[in-house]
């Protein structure tokens, strides 16, 4: 029991001992190359992230919609006015032959 | 070039500073990161995320402390960030096992130990030390690697941890009983077992 516990306690030890005996490792050559690229490729995405293009094209994007509803009447009472008209009427109508049917089915 | 000289440079973003930078320290950020993740691939990614932070906020370093001091705190800070991020990546996949999704369960394990300055004949005793420094606290672990594996003074970490001298000290001495208690339990079982 004493020689295992000695035993272990050596283990121990001689692991321990283990972090003395780690060599310097050299670093390496080519890094300051590898650096110089990853920040040139950080550049020029962070020049593309510029959302200035984006917001031009959304804004492009809402200017000729506005335009095309615009130039469709989409805005002019007048024409509105006309459609809640014609609306009205087809409904009249649609439901006066909606009667005309219903009392027909029924006789 | 001294730290007076070579910040301002630095601050101009001029490149051969930073070549000197980077020539002068890379050896010390590359062992300190090893000593923290014993896997020369992962250390060597650390080292670049290492330099590019210092490239991006040199204008934030105000000089109370040397420069070295500040690229050892960054290192430190990236190589915890990475353990972290890595024991997230277990942790998830431990979950998606349990849950039938064991795709990656097998393959992402803490690392894979690959030091390569670790002789053949101790690696497997290194290798169940750096399992041991796993298991310790973060500060034990950051105060037991710059020590014992880096060789810096208590006084540099000191410094670069920004904690007083007797608790550098009471670190180290936790960190050490720590370790001899974790081993201790592994060859019990070892060597019973």
């Amino acid at each position: 029991m004493k020689n295992k516990k000695y035993n272990i306690e050596e283990e121990i030890r001689k692991t321990m001992d283990t972090v003395e005996n780690i060599q310097r490792v050299e670093g390496n050559p080519y890094l300051s190359t590898r650096l110089n690229e990853r920040l040139h490729q950080k550049n020029i995405t962070t020049h593309s992230q510029i959302p200035i293009w984006q917001l031009a094209m959304v804004f492009c994007l809402f200017f000729l919609n506005g335009f095309a509803l615009i130039q469709s009447g989409y805005f002019d009472s007048e024409s509105n006015v006309a459609v809640e008209e014609t609306v009205e009427e087809n409904w009249l109508v649609n439901s006066e032959e909606d009667d005309l049917n219903y009392i027909s089915w029924n006789d | 070039m001294n730290d007076n000289q070579i910040i301002p440079k630095l601050k101009e973003r001029n490149e051969n500073a930073f070549k000197e930078l980077v020539d002068t320290f890379q050896e010390k950020v590359l062992n300190t990161c090893l000593g923290f993740v014993p896997n020369l691939h992962d250390a060597e990614d650390i080292v670049q995320d290492v330099f590019i932070e210092v490239y991006r906020s040199i204008d934030k370093f105000r000089g109370d402390s040397k420069l070295s001091t500040w690229i050892y705190r960054i290192t430190t800070t990236k190589c915890l960030e990475h353990l972290r991020a890595k024991k997230r990546q277990k942790r998830k996949s431990f979950f998606q096992s349990l849950i039938g999704m064991h795709e990656n369960a097998d393959r992402i394990k803490a690392y894979d130990f690959n030091h390569p300055g670790v002789l053949l004949e101790n690696q497997e005793r290194t290798k169940i030390l750096y399992e041991a420094i796993e298991k310790l606290p973060e500060n034990q672990r950051v105060a037991f690697t710059l020590h014992k594996i880096e060789g810096l003074s208590y006084q540099e970490i000191t410094e670069i941890m920004e904690n007083s001298l007797s608790s550098v000290e009471s670190l180290m001495f936790r960190a050490k009983k720590n370790l001899k208690k974790s081993l201790g339990d592994f060859y019990k079982k070892n060597m019973l077992g």
